[in-house]
């Protein structure tokens, strides 16, 4: 053991800590270790007892001892980590996992020290249970392993696309993010019209509940081995939800009681079993009902209540608690000959309401009748038992949520006249920010909510607690990733990682917020500057092919005879050759169909005031001379954001005659998780005050991530459907930010996740060029395009005039 | 298609025929407006049956050959292609009637489909043939046609996905009468997959069920939902033993859009609505 920790080179002379920890610890086989350990801590004693502690677990499993002196040897810094993650695991797992654990330790410690912290670290999203299955994945990421250590971070650390598919593939488990389209989309459909959702990352009981008009989903969904049984399982419980809306839940009425579901459990002497019962037999008639209307789900239904059965309880046979089991075996489709004869009365009413055309009336009915024979059982030995929520695919019914809705239906229909839709009820529940009722404020709503909930049973009272805790999460979370903008929506997109040679999944959170408006008069100012320029920009770009038939000889088809070829054909014909029969003129229309969007670089750097030889004016000398050259007030001390202001401002005007559509916007950020994209004008926004107000406002801001940005701008020309779709990214130097790739100082990172971004957007059919005012750029800008797409601008003032001969000729 | 001594099959959703029936009494164009599937061809199939074929032809009518001729446009199509143009024949030229020449002529339907794709300078030529005057001039011959008594003008068009950038120009849009066709409702165009495709009743009903669905979803990238022609596809394949699901993948979610998400959400509803195949 003398090789522990042997970098150590700082020697703490604490004699008196020493001794006393050597004894305290004597049982250790190599007492140097003590002294070792005593050299690394310094003088904080604490920190190495922690470690003597950690250490002496460890004494008594030689291989992970022997596996801590490997790490050691390779690099000290991981064997502390190894130390503590090792012991805090080894409670936590199954004894019989640990020597299969350590043998993926050993086998990743062979190849670089710092992939067995990285397995431990994230032991908790493998599947544990099927050791085999890890070993699998472990196997397939060994080229990644071997190939760089960042390659290999990426898979252990299921950073990487591919290890995240290949752990997918093997284990089943569903993450709700990556098939929520698709489950928002379906619940639409069935709904008819949208639904929102959100994710739940705590463990709350069932995989889908109704809240807040929205439905709350569990993040991930792993009950089944395969992707299909826990995607299926996914469906179903949306399904039970959405069944709330469609099997009429909501149609419950009570007299004329204004808050039916409240005044109907009141009623009972025991509120709490009452809702309980309601809510079994509700969830029993929901279930039902989606089998009787959906011959598809038939089979999936099956399957989960069998699955829900076994999972029940044993209980003591004839109590009340025994006679809630076996209705919860009936509710899941068990035979009425497989229960205690004493439940057979309870089971056979609960059975009506499996019938056909069953209403939440009858739901009502079936619980009165219940309710009696439930009170007469002798009471459960563990109240808290509840065996009716553990059915995963029903989630919870939320009473209190229910009867929210119930209270705003009554109270919509009292008001003839009125649609009880729009006054609330299910359009609330669907969309509580959107429709706001209007006889009952918020506030108004939350206090007989609250009046409610006092008479509630306990269980709904903390379901409602968490409910409210959930909704306050959100809005943090949602004020938190509004940084600069109230209206700023996220999206998340995939970042290349050229060193595990693999993308990142969702690795960026791109915050898409239009500028602020700040009056027009600075476009203005900027078009009075440049008349002249703006109108030979315009001149040349309304010089672009117009939209006149062109006429294509050589065809079998046309309006008018091609007579050389048509004398040619007669010739071929007399001479006894085969004639061509491409004899016609056609007039085809070429309709130019272009969308553009400007991309500006709004990272600080573009603040950079224009050195004097930079000057436009001082330095035009070299310039082309068909341009006229800009003459500036000699006393503004421009910077590059301004003159990419005046160049996008030239060519919206120019745009505008042209008729072309365009869009203008910009990015900076800083972090990954913090991409800005600023929009100046849409496509589909007119090129109004407002627009040119916004544009006043682009300013440097922070860093260049350049790839996000890119990939955004790519989704919004994709949107236009245009024939032909440009981007042009105007950028002041190379991609950077500070966690651009594993070494800030670096630029290959983001060099390279730029190139792939812009290969994605020539995949997609769109063209891309970059327009550069970095004097340098020729050293990275043909890293990242071909030739033809990319342009180095030495001076300044030419960016408005390159700007648009680059546009003439993406567009032509 | 599905045709009998009564025509081809259409339902009629609303007043549709009797307004076709007015218009054709007065000589007056009609404009057919609806989702691309609805059946405005099919209409216009049936119309013609019934005016030429049917209770309401006439002898005169009745002697026509072909009642019907339609045009499909792009945006390619000239105004030679609707008039006609001369052709080679050995050495010499000979004149070819266009579509539209010669239903004047002889005073059948023309019906022109998707009229907005062609250019607007070519839907100029037929602006004559829709007012009182019902001329077509033939520039290439010299000639100014006087339509038959029986001529008809029918155009269609989908106002749902081309009107970002096409539309009929005012001055062409203003000389017909206009007919708005929607889809049926889920009850009438059960009965219609039934009747167009042979299916059972039930498979039909939940074939319009999962129609209604899926156009829910019409505002989510693809602007028209399902069709009720692909809804009959997809029954013409169940009733040649392809296993329903199978059938609706075909004719529906791969058919109605290219995004995997929509493909996959629709993929969810038709295996909600339709059992699994047997020993599956």
């Amino acid at each position: 053991m003398a090789d522990f920790f042997p970098r150590v080179s700082r020697a703490a002379e604490l004699p008196q800590l020493l001794s006393q920890l050597a004894e305290k610890y004597a049982s250790l086989e190599n007492p140097a270790v003590t002294a070792r350990v005593l050299e690394l801590a310094g003088s904080d004693a604490g920190l190495a007892e922690t470690w003597l502690q950690r250490y002496q677990v460890l004494d008594r499993a030689p291989p992970a001892r022997e596996l801590l002196s490997q790490l050691a040897a390779g690099d000290a810094d991981e064997a502390p980590g190894f130390l503590e993650l090792w012991c805090s695991l080894r409670q936590k797992l199954a004894p019989d996992l640990l020597p299969q654990l350590l043998d993926w330790c050993r086998q990743l410690a062979g190849l670089h020290s710092g992939y067995v912290n990285l397995l431990l670290e994230n032991l908790e999203h493998l599947p544990l249970h099927r050791p085999q299955l890890i070993d699998a994945w472990l196997q397939d990421g060994l080229p990644m392993l071997e190939r760089s250590f960042a390659a290999g971070a990426a898979w252990l650390g299921l950073e990487s696309v591919t290890s995240l598919e290949t752990l997918q593939k093997y284990t089943g488990r569903v993450e709700f993010w990556q098939v929520q389209r698709r489950f928002e989309l379906y619940a639409m459909a069935m709904l008819g019209r949208p639904i929102g959702f959100d994710i739940q990352h705590d463990c709350q009981p069932g995989i889908c509940s109704l809240a807040g008009g929205r439905l709350q989903l569990s993040a991930v969904l792993a009950e089944r081995p395969h992707f299909a049984g826990n995607l299926a399982l996914y469906k179903l419980a949306i399904l039970h939800q959405l069944a709330v809306f469609e099997a009429g839940t909501f149609s419950f009425r009570l007299g004329q009681s204004a808050d039916p579901l409240g005044d109907y459990l009141a009623s009972f002497a025991c509120p709490e079993l009452a809702a309980r019962l309601f809510r079994l037999v509700e969830d029993t008639r929901l279930d039902a009902f989606l089998v009787h209307h959906y011959a598809g789900i038939a089979p999936l239904m099956k399957q989960a209540e069998q699955e829900a059965q076994r999972a029940l309880p044993e209980t003591q046979a004839g109590t009340s608690q025994a006679l809630m089991v076996d209705l919860v075996r009936i509710s899941l489709g068990a035979e009425l000959s497989g229960l205690a004869e004493a439940s057979a009365p309870a089971a056979g009413i609960l059975l009506e309401i499996k019938k056909p055309g069953a209403s939440v009336a009858d739901t009502a009915g079936v619980v009165n009748r219940l309710y009696p024979l439930l009170l007469q059982a002798s009471p459960a030995a563990d109240p808290d038992l509840k065996p009716e929520e553990s059915i995963l695919h029903r989630g919870r019914l939320s009473l209190a949520e229910l009867a929210r809705e119930l209270q705003l239906e009554v109270r919509a229909e009292e008001e003839p006249g009125e649609d009880a839709r729009e006054k609330g009820g299910l359009s609330f529940a669907l969309d509580p920010r959107g429709a706001e009722p209007k006889h009952s404020s918020r506030g108004q709503v939350q206090k007989e909510q609250s009046e409610f909930v006092t008479r509630l049973p306990a269980d709904a009272k903390v379901q409602e607690s968490e409910d409210e805790k959930g909704a306050g999460l959100q809005l943090d979370e949602a004020q938190q990733s509004s940084l600069a903008d109230d209206k700023s929506k996220a999206f998340f997109y995939a970042e290349w990682d050229h060193l595990a040679g693999d993308y990142r999944q969702n690795w960026c959170r791109l915050l898409e917020q239009e500028l602020a408006d700040a009056g027009p008069g600075l476009v203005r100012n900027i078009l009075q500057d440049h008349r002249s320029l703006a109108a030979d920009i315009k001149r040349q770009l309304l010089a672009l092919p117009p939209q006149l038939p062109r006429r294509v000889k050589g065809r079998y088809d046309g309006e008018e005879l091609d007579i050389e070829a048509l004398v040619a054909a007669v010739c071929d014909r007399r001479s006894g050759q085969t004639p061509d029969e491409r004899i016609y003129v056609e007039k085809r229309r070429r309709e130019r169909d272009p969308a553009t969007l400007f991309l500006l670089d709004m990272s600080a750097s573009t603040d950079e005031k224009l050195e004097p030889a930079r000057l436009p004016g001082a330095a035009d000398e070299d310039a082309d001379e068909d341009w006229p050259r800009v003459q500036e007030p000699a006393a503004a001390a421009r910077r590059i954001i301004d003159i990419e202001r005046e160049a996008v401002v030239l060519m919206a005007e120019a745009l505008e005659a042209l008729g072309d559509r365009y869009a203008i916007c910009g990015f900076s950020g800083y972090g990954r998780d913090q991409v800005e994209f600023f929009v100046g004008k849409r496509f589909s926004e007119p090129w109004s005050l407002v627009t040119k107000g916004r544009l006043a406002s682009i300013r440097p801001c922070r860093s260049t991530r350049m790839g996000p940005a890119i990939r955004h701008a790519a989704a919004l020309l994709a949107a236009t459907r245009a024939r032909t779709q440009n981007l042009i990214i105007v950028s002041d130097g190379y991609p950077q930010d500070h966690d651009y790739g594993p070494d800030r100082n670096s630029r290959t990172y983001g060099l390279m996740d730029t190139a792939r971004a812009l290969r994605e957007l020539r995949a997609c059919g769109i063209q891309a060029f970059c327009l550069t005012v970095d004097p340098a750029g020729y050293d990275y800008l043909r890293e990242l395009c071909p030739d033809r797409q990319y342009m180095v601008i030495q001076q300044l003032a030419q960016l408005p005039a390159e700007l648009a001969r680059v546009y003439c000729s993406l567009a032509a | 298609m599905t045709e009998s001594a009564a025509g081809p099959f259409y339902l009629p959703t609303g007043n549709e025929v009797e307004l076709f029936l007015a218009a054709a009494e007065a000589r007056l164009p009609v404009l057919l407006k609806g989702p691309t599937g609805c059946g405005k061809t099919r209409f216009v199939e049936h119309m013609a049956h019934r005016l030429y074929r049917g209770g309401e032809s006439t002898p005169a009518r009745r002697g026509l050959a072909l009642p019907l001729m339609t045009v499909a446009c792009h945006e390619d199509l000239s105004a030679t292609d609707l008039v006609g143009r001369y052709l080679l024949a050995g050495e010499n030229t000979f004149w070819q009637d266009g579509p539209l020449t010669r239903c004047v002529r002889e005073g059948a339907i023309c019906y022109l489909d998707e009229v907005v794709e062609a250019r607007k300078d070519t839907l100029v030529l037929i602006h004559s043939l829709t007012d009182h005057r019902r001329i077509l001039p033939v520039e290439k011959q010299g000639l100014i046609l006087e339509a038959d008594e029986n001529f008809l003008l029918v155009i269609s068009y989908n106002p749902g996905y081309q009107q970002v950038q096409k539309d009929l120009k005012p001055s062409t849009r203003q000389r017909f009468v206009a007919i708005e066709f929607d889809y049926p409702n889920e009850q009438d165009e059960a009965r219609i997959i039934s009747a167009e495709s042979g299916l059972a009743e039930d498979v039909a009903e939940d074939l319009a069920r999962l129609a209604v669905r899926v156009r829910s979803l019409r505002s989510q990238g693809f602007d028209e939902g399902v069709s009720t022609r692909l809804l009959v596809y997809a029954g013409q394949l169940v009733c040649r033993g392809i296993e329903v699901r199978r059938a609706c993948e075909a004719a529906i979610c791969q058919a109605v859009t290219d995004d995997t998400d929509l493909q996959a959400a629709i993929g969810e509803l038709v295996s909600t609505i339709f059992p699994p195949a047997r020993g599956s």
